[in-house]
């Protein structure tokens, strides 16, 4: 059986998007095993000529697609943060509460907030993707506070801590993905990720201090591989309707 | 071979000159989660370097364990030998007689030995330099080498002598543990046919739940078993691995504390916390293993953290004929939560044989239990607390429990003491060798101990309704007695005021003289 051609679009064309291009990937060789295929990574906009050439476009947002004819389109059944639960990343399940690591982009006020209430009484690591100015800002005894602009480096640093407090929906999937449980702050809990609550910063140090981390090990284990499987079935349903 | 390694066997073919050749020195279960490594390495001739290293990295790998292994593994595609080999070192710690008696290692551990010097292409230990802590196995084995592996695939390919139908599998080992026993076998209970695989010196392991024990010397024979198993269940082990590597369905009750071997890829699942969820699980695993993700329960479980208490034991005993307990003593110390810990007391050989036993434990308020308490001689089990008596505590709060569990709430009025009935045959052999004495003990969060709290006020509730219910049908049967007796008391008044008794006197004495009544003559003539 020849090849087929199949092309994402939709992911920007970046670290974080190659990431996500690699999941959903992984996920279709799930969803139709055994068969081989070719892929392409595109971001806005897709190139009609390449286009003409596909078998099928795995599209997360499919409103962009409309001119495109010559492949048939399939709506990805996930994007957003969901998707970044699903990269390839080394998990490390945790049992105990001993290391928090506070993540934000470019807002310290919160930040400031969780350090004063949680010093102390766990580890932390105050870090940023994006600002290297944040290592002065908290230069607190007791607080680690480092630039990680490295993906790579951001994921070992999730992996080494025991639970993420986040701004960022991308990186509370991200932390799901590790198998850390994610308290998010400034947004409602994330119902499609397995362990992300929304985060009470007036009362953080009590809601950390009620985490059941035995129970939430398990949890968020059996949680993200439902959420796989549930996936999976979505996206083998999508490839089988043939796309829309 | 190298002039650290001896070679004790080779298996399998003849090495063909530049085979990629790779070292392992356990434990069994690391070599079945270096084989996703193996194979991407490569491999083709493997060894394995018997190793025993208390002291260094905890590892055990004898030359039967070694042994053991070498059918599974010329099994796996790509490798054709297998040597077992070993160094003829030991290592000790200390000075003089500590020197002599002590054993960091017998053998070499191999993480910081260059491939060079073994002759080696790949020395797979090196997998220990890794971040342990927080690693899968096969990840850690992987990023040793620099290898791409993927956990979720199979690894293993099941034997062809399996055949379904062998139930459920349950490996339990005293380390890596978080459920009690006795929650395991909640959950396990009315499952069907449970087999417990282990040695037989390993049954204490497997206290309180029901099933036959099976032993296995061949990898490949336990591996042929567990894939016709229906669902495997346990802690981290050499069967979790084997059971990971097939992909068996399996329910892995993850480590209170390091977890770095936890279910990947399909059919593999995390035991929930709560016991009625873990066996919803399991009945969706045995029906429909595909689809027991829809008998998960979604849960963001708010509770207050696992206390972790700090306690030291001091083991006293008497010698024969003194008066008290505290002359001869041992110590030590364990960190307890909700998981079971092995606490191990290592004798050594005595003039006299003792006594009699106490375990002193000096602990914070907390809940305790100790179970599986028994004196051991090398792997020999020589007793086990079973009996209601064996265990003991002169003063306390005790709660009820199985035979051979003791539970405990300790208060701080002054360090708990635990009697230990150790039979008269087995204290005399405290001459004859060093023997130890081991227990699994924990401290269970406080949801735990007040279920004990609460089935021991209903059970003393029930006690008391049975012994006032008790006092009442007394109470009755005593009034039924009394009515009885005074109505046979008129009766009687009635018939010898009657005329025909009267009349009939002399003819019943004649009769009482010829046929005695049972029971002596009657004095109413």
């Amino acid at each position: 059986m020849a090849a087929e051609v199949f092309a994402i679009h939709g992911v920007a064309a970046s670290e974080t998007g190659t990431a996500l291009a690699d999941a959903l990937i992984a996920l279709c060789d799930d969803a139709m095993p055994g068969d081989q295929r070719s892929w392409l990574v595109f971001s806005d906009p897709i190139d009609a000529a390449a286009a003409a050439h596909l078998d099928r476009i795995i599209s997360t947002s499919p409103a962009a697609v409309g001119e495109v004819e010559a492949a048939s389109v399939i709506a990805a059944p996930l994007d957003g943060p969901a998707l970044a639960l699903f990269e390839p990343l080394p998990e490390a399940p945790t049992r105990t509460l001993a290391s928090v690591l506070i993540e934000s982009k470019d807002d310290e006020a919160w930040v400031r907030l969780v350090v004063e209430r949680l010093l102390g009484k766990y580890t932390l690591t105050v870090a940023s993707r994006v600002r290297d100015d944040l290592a002065g800002l908290f230069r607190t005894e007791g607080v680690w506070s480092l630039v990680a602009p490295r993906r790579r480096d951001w994921i070992d640093l999730v992996s080494r801590h025991d639970l993420v407090i986040t701004s960022d929906p991308y990186t509370a999937a991200l932390a799901n993905g590790v198998l850390k449980p994610v308290l998010l702050v400034e947004g409602d809990a994330v119902l499609d990720l397995p362990v992300c609550l929304a985060a009470e910063l007036d009362g953080i140090e009590d809601q950390l201090s009620r985490l059941d981390m035995v129970s939430i090990g398990a949890d968020l284990l059996n949680g993200k591989r439902r959420a796989r499987e549930e996936a999976v079935r979505r996206i083998g349903d999508a490839l089988g309707d043939g796309g829309t | 071979m190298t002039p650290i390694l001896d070679r004790y066997s080779r298996h399998g073919e003849e090495p063909e000159p530049g085979a990629v050749s790779a070292i392992h020195s356990g434990n069994i279960g690391d070599i079945v989660y270096a084989l996703p490594t193996v194979r991407a390495l490569g491999v083709s001739h493997l060894l394995l370097n018997v190793c025993e290293d208390p002291g260094v990295g905890g590892r055990l790998m004898t030359e039967p364990m070694a042994m053991s292994l070498v059918p599974l593994l010329l099994d796996q595609p790509g490798i054709r030998t297998v040597d077992i080999v070993g160094a003829p070192i030991r290592l000790g710690s200390g000075f003089g007689y500590q020197a002599k008696i002590s054993r960091l290692a017998v053998g070499l551990p191999l993480e910081h030995v260059s491939p060079s010097v073994l002759g080696v292409d790949f020395v797979l230990d090196a997998f220990r330099l890794q971040p342990l802590e927080r690693r899968h196995l096969v990840h850690a084995h992987a990023m040793a080498f620099g290898s791409r592996v993927d956990p979720a695939k199979a690894w293993i390919q099941p034997p062809p002598a399996s055949e379904p139908g062998n139930g459920i599998a349950v490996s339990l080992t005293p380390r890596y543990r978080n459920r009690s026993n006795e929650r395991l076998a909640e959950i396990l209970d009315g499952f069907g046919p449970v087999t417990l695989i282990g040695f037989r010196s390993e049954l204490p392991n497997y206290f309180g739940i029901n099933g036959s024990l099976r032993e296995f010397t061949d990898a490949g024979d336990l591996a042929a078993f567990l894939a016709g198993c229906s669902v495997f269940v346990g802690a981290s082990s050499f069967p979790a691995a084997l059971a990971e590597a097939m992909k068996v369905p399996r329910l892995i009750d993850l480590a209170d504390g390091l977890i770095n071997a936890f279910p990947v890829g399909p059919r593999g699942w995390a035991m929930p916390e709560a016991t009625a969820d873990a066996r919803h699980l399991l009945d969706g695993l045995l029906r429909a293993p595909d689809r027991a993700n829809e008998r998960l329960r979604p849960s963001v479980p708010i509770a207050p953290p696992a206390a972790v208490v700090p306690f030291r034991f001091t083991l006293e005993w008497r010698q024969v004929d003194a008066e008290i307990f505290g002359t001869h003593r041992a110590r030590a110390e364990a960190t307890l939560g909700r998981a079971p810990t092995r606490v191990h007391f290592d004798i050594p050989r005595m003039v006299d044989h003792p006594s009699g036993f106490e375990l002193v434990i000096d602990a914070p308020d907390c809940a305790f239990e100790v179970s599986n308490l028994r004196c051991t001689r090398g792997a020999q089990t020589l007793w086990t607390a079973r009996e209601p008596d064996d265990l003991t505590v002169p003063e306390g709060a005790l709660m009820s429990s199985p035979p051979g569990v003791l539970r405990w709430l300790l208060t701080q009025d002054g360090p708990g003491r635990i009697r230990i009935a150790v039979p008269d045959a087995v204290l005399a052999r405290f001459r004859d060798a060093d023997l130890s004495i081991v227990f699994d003990c924990r401290a269970p969060k406080p949801a735990e101990s007040g279920q004990w709290a609460a089935r021991e006020i209903l059970a003393l509730r029930g006690a008391l309704a049975r012994e006032r219910a008790s006092g009442e049908d007394l109470q009755n049967e005593r009034a039924e007695a009394l009515h009885k007796r005074s109505d046979m008391e008129h009766r009687l008044t009635s018939l010898e005021e009657s005329t025909s008794w009267r009349m009939t006197a002399p003819l019943r004495t004649v009769i009482g003289l010829v046929r005695p009544k049972p029971g002596g003559a009657r004095d109413d003539v």
